[in-house]
């Protein structure tokens, strides 16, 4: 694995520290969704740099998998999500 | 070629952490919106790039492709219900003025 894949995995874990912060720090739901999502692009991205890096087949199964569970999270919250108004 | 790409991987990689910052300092939710969707959509898909210049697999091209479309599609529909719901709940905006 080379420095430049290895310095992108840093930075990934770095983003991961920081949702993580922004989601236990904001008050509000909409934004802890907002860092959960963004949470889940990071795994997708974190999954392919490894697949870049170590070439096993299981990390891009695994970014396959979180894509599709992202998709799905987006359409549950198409769905649901503007009509829970009481409890935001 | 396969230095290129492992550049554009870590120029995508700088992207979603500047989506995560944004987060941070956006002053209101539309904003953070804003910065979340399409700074992260635009750094997976650097990484995606990047990726098929290091691979020379088959296999990681249809999947980048399926990943590609599926973000495509995921990304902005669950900006719209963020911002929807954020709309109807009245959610503080901040005023430039």
């Amino acid at each position: 694995m080379s420095i430049i894949i290895q310095a992108s995995i840093l930075i990934i874990c770095l983003t991961f520290i920081i949702l993580v912060i922004q989601c236990l720090r904001s008050k509000s739901v909409l934004d802890q969704v907002l860092a959960m999502e963004l949470m889940g692009v990071s795994g997708i991205a974190l999954f392919l740099i490894l697949f870049i890096g170590q070439e096993t087949i299981l990390f891009l199964d695994l970014a396959q998998l979180l894509t599709f569970v992202s998709f799905i999270i987006a359409l549950v919250f198409s769905t649901f999500l503007p009509k829970k108004e009481k409890s935001l | 070629m396969i230095t290129l790409g492992e550049i554009i991987t870590l120029l995508g990689s700088i992207f979603l952490l500047l989506s995560a910052i944004g987060l941070i300092r956006m002053p209101d939710f539309l904003m953070r919106l804003q910065a979340a969707s399409k700074a992260s959509s635009f750094g997976l898909m650097l990484i995606l790039i990047g990726g098929s210049m290091v691979l020379d697999y088959w296999q990681y091209e249809v999947v980048a492709a399926t990943i590609f479309i599926f973000l495509l599609i995921s990304t902005p529909i669950g900006a719209h219900a963020l911002a929807k719901a954020s709309n109807r709940n009245q959610l503080p905006i901040k005023d430039s003025n």
